[in-house]
């Protein structure tokens, strides 16, 4: 394969800003697809999640054959990237296997935070950039404006800028065009020893774990022994192939060329994102720059709701962590909840998923507890410990230094918020540091967050403070230290573990009254008093009760009427089913994650 | 293992009678206020002719009990009254001794009344005394005064009733402590063998509600409501009631038999509209549980019966969920509690996820008292929280 007739390339945009729409349009012109099948449905795989909430959560590739103005044929392959802060990782493997990358804005919308991560990303990776505006067709769209900021972000010229409407297929050719001329074709080395990065992998049933690479040395043919750098194992390949919208197996993929790999691999895990594939007759002395054992950033514990489905449930999450490399669980109890999974997971959004696959896929009924992230503890100057369950967090006292996790954001929003930003981000203990112009519609602030505070409903008060114009993105940045305490939930004198959390010393009053009221709501009045307390130690930062239930004596006689006494009762008696009974009190379960919802004025 | 077909036990009749002189606020019974000659002989005619219907199917059967309820049964006269034991006479097995009850209010009994249906084989009187303040009869939209009540009372025994009832209420809108407990007091003074207590709840559908939910009914508090409960209840015990159930209390030897029969798991019959009947069967210890019950409808009763057909509303038939919860309901409202049939049956049910700490926590609470192998039943204050208790236990059950 002549790798001066290769382009590889990614498509960086914002959700709905018309990745989607304009890769169908590419794949049509490219004959790649006939008729009616369409990118949008073809390309992602048949995870309905993905579909349903508009996100890509893996990356995907395809290749496409295109006939170019100069009359040569090029292989393009189209490496997709997932659209999610918690991916953010994934998408710096996706750029890294490319040359160039598409920056598509929507020209109704204007540029988001993630686009301008996401760019940012592309130009650590050396990758050329061809700015697209997209939805030209539609009245509202200020291409002008749009224009005015990519130049000012990129550099650039207007004239460099495509305006296309995807939908309607205008300059779409134009965009082929420019990805022939603009976007190199891929270096390396063909005869050195084989070294492929992996940049996705997906699981399937029959054939195990598959990794999609990007060959940046050598080459690699059916019967070959391959080794990984992040792992020992050694596997004999079956068949590789490169991606249409089905794989095509073929005799060998070489230097340049992007493409999969079936060797038997039993779980995703031993295929991780970014580790470099070399052979085992030949291997490369070094891997691939780039790669991270990534680490989850949110845990939580996840129990059944019946005890009796524990092993289900770890049936389960075995089977997930298939094509899921980046979940991970161990064994946990919890004397509130019983036996259960600490579990971690890349993000919010990856929790939900994670959740949502449980009870959907495995019809699995769990309560979840209010997700936290990893705090590195340290204890009179011995080791640092990395603690994930708050309940394993010593008390506050001298000697303990507690650091959190810390992360730089990107917002972006129109000028007229700043001040509705600075006011939330402050309470976030955000640490500001500037403030940019993309253009005089579009201002760039950058913060230091703890990534606890911004973890859960920052992003939906963000959109609320700036009528959703503000978009937001961050990156990990490291630990730092933090006042942090242990507050301890209590329920009438007993601490409930599951609900226990870790809180910045000056909020843990606030917040203590806050959960307790919301408890207060949510746990129903039972045949006693319940007390709700919120405590740091010894010390109660705040209390709640709820009161008894009023006494329900007795109506009149039912007579023969059994069924109408025994239909009120089923009612009440399926509201306690919904509950879990923790101590002595009946505790519904959306109280565990209720933490999460309560509202901060 | 118990084992038995419902045929071989005895059953209870019920007798629905749907008409009142007017309708209590706080009522949701199924009753008319037409008492017209043309409805009243309609009834009489199709509730003859579903008494004969059903025999065809069930006049084997044996009857322990009968109860003529309502409604204002004593609104029919003597003859109805006559017509309806002759049907029930004719068809059934009534027994010897068998227990017949009839509610009455007291503007509509006097002595020569009562005598009769004394005579017609009624034993067993149950008055709708309610209360003996006349103001709190009035709120109640009841027709008679606390002088009528009384005189029904004396003219009841007069007329030969060896086995009287009354019913009472209690937590009235702006009732106090004292003036409840005082009511039970005087309503024993009365010389009663069997008195029921009942807690005034303004039912969903009915006036009472209507007004409550305006606001314009201050009900007493949940705290007061229990404290009039608890005291009248161990006033009651302590002149020699037995409480045999959550609302019911007799003294020996007169607890009612047909509603024994609904709380013990019996068969029964119910006649006219609105009323309900089960069947109940036992197979190696589980029960097969049949219920049925008529439309809440005169003139559709009436329909059906001129054809012929039977008026039943609609059938079930309960899955062994459904029978748990139903036996933990009826057992866990009468003293005695719910009782293991076995000491197998006990700890199958202690070995439900959560049962024991559920059970072992009232227990603390001396909401409950377990009797290790034999039985759970509820306390004095456990009573005060029956349903809680029920849903709770039975939210463990998993059958
Ligand atoms: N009017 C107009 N709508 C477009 C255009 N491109 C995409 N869309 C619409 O914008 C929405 C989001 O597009 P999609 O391709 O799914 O966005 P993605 O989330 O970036 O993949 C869809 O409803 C598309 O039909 C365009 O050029 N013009
Ligand atoms: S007399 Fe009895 S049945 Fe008739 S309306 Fe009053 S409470 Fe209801």
């Amino acid at each position: 394969m002549n790798t001066e007739l290769i382009r590889n390339f990614s498509i960086i945009a914002h959700i709905d800003h018309g990745k989607s729409t304009l890769a169908d349009r590419m794949l049509e012109l490219t004959q790649s697809i006939t008729g009616k099948m369409k990118y949008s449905k073809q390309m992602l795989d048949d995870m309905d999640l993905e579909q349903e909430r508009g996100i890509t959560i893996k990356a995907h590739a395809v290749r496409m054959d295109y006939i170019a103005k100069d009359g040569n044929k090029y292989i393009l392959n189209l490496i997709d990237t997932p659209g999610h802060v918690d991916f953010s990782y994934e998408v710096s493997r996706s750029l890294a296997a490319c040359e160039g990358a598409l920056i598509v804005v929507d020209a109704t919308q204007g540029i988001e935070a993630q686009t301008i991560s996401n760019l940012y990303l592309a130009l650590e990776h050396d990758l050329n950039i061809i700015p697209v505006i997209n939805k030209i067709d539609l009245p509202s769209a200020n291409v002008e404006d749009v224009s005015d900021s990519l130049c000012e972000l990129l550099g650039i010229e207007k004239s460099e800028i495509i305006p296309i409407s995807a939908k309607m297929g205008i300059n779409v050719d134009k965009v082929l065009e420019r990805i022939i001329t603009e976007i190199p074709p891929p270096k390396g080395d063909k005869t050195a020893p084989f070294r492929g990065m992996i940049f996705d992998s997906v699981f399937d049933t029959y054939r195990g774990a598959v990794p999609y690479v990007r060959v940046v040395d050598g080459e690699i043919s059916k019967g070959d022994w391959i080794e990984f750098f992040a792992n020992d194992k050694t596997y004999e390949v079956d068949e590789i192939g490169y991606l249409r919208l089905k794989k095509v197996p073929c005799e060998k993929l070489s230097a340049g060329e992007v493409g999969y790999i079936i060797a038997n691999i039993r779980r995703v895990a031993d295929t991780k994102v970014g580790d470099t594939i070399t052979l085992a007759s030949n291997p490369a002395d070094k891997p691939l720059p780039g790669f991270k054992d990534i680490k989850p950033m949110v845990f939580s514990g996840i129990y059944p709701t019946d005890a009796e489905e524990y092993e289900q449930l770890r049936d389960a999450l075995d089977k997930l962590k298939l094509n899921d490399a980046s979940l991970i669980y161990t064994p946990e109890t919890s004397a509130a909840l019983g036996f259960g999974f600490r579990c971690g997971f890349l993000g919010l959004l990856h929790m939900e998923i994670i959740q949502e696959r449980l009870s959907r896929e495995f019809e699995m009924s769990i309560i979840n507890t209010v997700p936290n992230v990893e705090y590195r503890v340290t204890t009179d100057g011995a080791e640092p410990e990395m603690i994930s369950n708050p309940v394993k967090m010593p008390p506050a006292g001298r000697g303990v230094v507690i650091e959190e996790p810390f992360v730089r954001a990107n917002i972006i929003s129109p000028p007229d918020f700043i001040g509705n930003i600075m006011k939330i981000s402050m309470d976030r203990r955000g640490v500001y540091r500037t403030t940019e112009y993309l253009s005089t519609e579009r201002a760039l602030l950058q913060f230091d967050f703890p990534l606890s505070e911004i973890i859960f409903d920052f992003y939906d008060k963000l959109k609320t403070m700036t009528r959703g114009y503000g978009s937001l993105d961050y990156d990990y940045i490291g630990y730092r230290q933090s006042d942090l305490v242990r507050l301890d939930l209590l329920i009438n004198g007993d601490p409930v573990d599951a609900l226990c959390n870790i809180v910045h010393r000056d909020k843990a009053h606030d917040y203590g009254k806050r959960v307790n009221s919301k408890l207060r709501e949510l746990i129903p009045r039972q045949m006693f008093e319940v007390v709700i307390q919120s405590a740091i130690g010894n010390k109660i930062v705040s209390r709640e009760v709820v009161k008894p239930l009023r006494k329900n004596v007795t109506a009149k006689c039912y007579g023969g009427d059994i069924t109408r006494k025994r239909k009120l009762l089923e009612r009440q008696r399926e509201g306690k089913r919904r509950m879990k009974t923790v101590g002595k009190i009946d505790i519904p379960q959306e109280a565990f994650l209720a933490v999460l919802k309560i509202d901060e004025t | 293992m118990n084992s038995y077909h419902y045929s071989e036990r005895p059953i209870g009749i019920y007798v629905h009678i749907p008409f009142c002189y007017s309708k209590c606020g706080y009522c949701d019974f199924y009753s008319l206020t037409d008492l017209s000659q043309k409805k009243l002989v309609e009834y009489i005619d199709s509730l003859e002719a579903e008494i004969d219907l059903i025999a065809e199917t069930y006049g084997s059967l044996e009857v322990q009990s009968i109860y003529l309820g309502g409604g204002t049964p004593s609104i029919l006269n003597l003859e109805c009254i006559e017509n309806i034991w002759e049907s029930l006479n004719t068809k059934y097995r009534i027994n010897e001794d068998a227990e017949i009850t009839m509610e009455a209010n007291p503007d509509s009994i006097d002595l020569k009344y009562l005598r009769e249906i004394r005579k017609i084989g009624i034993n067993r009187l149950s008055i709708g005394v309610q209360s003996l303040i006349d103001e709190e009869l009035k709120l109640l939209d009841r027709r008679h005064d606390s002088t009528q009540a009384i005189k029904a009372v004396r003219e009841a025994r007069e007329a030969g009733f060896g086995n009287l009832s009354i019913d009472v209420m209690f937590g009235l809108p702006s009732q106090e402590i004292e003036t409840a407990v005082s009511n039970v007091i005087e309503a024993e003074a009365l010389g009663v063998d069997h008195l029921s207590l009942y807690g005034l709840i303004p039912e969903p559908g009915t006036p009472m509600r209507e007004q409550f939910e305006r606001g314009e009914l201050p009900f007493p508090s949940g705290g007061d409501y229990a404290e009039m409960y608890l005291q009248s209840s161990a006033f009651l015990t302590g002149k020699g009631f037995r409480r045999y159930e959550i609302s019911n209390f007799a003294r020996k030897g007169f607890e009612c038999r047909h509603n024994l029969n609904y709380w013990n798991y019996g068969s029964y019959l119910g006649f006219g509209p609105s009323a309900h009947s089960a069947l109940i069967s036992c197979e190696k210890g589980e029960y097969r549980v049949k219920r049925f019950w008529n439309y809440k409808d005169l003139d559709r009763y009436v329909r059906r019966m001129k054809k012929n057909t039977t008026a039943v509303e609609d059938t079930e038939e309960l899955d062994s969920d459904k029978i748990a919860l139903e036996r933990l309901l009826l057992r866990l409202r009468m003293e005695e509690g719910y009782r293991f049939a076995s000491d197998d049956e006990y700890y199958r049910f202690m070995s439900f996820d959560d049962m024991k700490s559920r059970i072992d926590n009232l227990c603390d609470k001396r909401m409950l008292v377990l009797e290790p192998g034999k039985a759970i039943r509820c306390t004095d204050v456990g009573f005060v929280y029956a349903d809680e208790i029920i849903a709770g236990i039975s939210s463990s059950l998993n059958t």
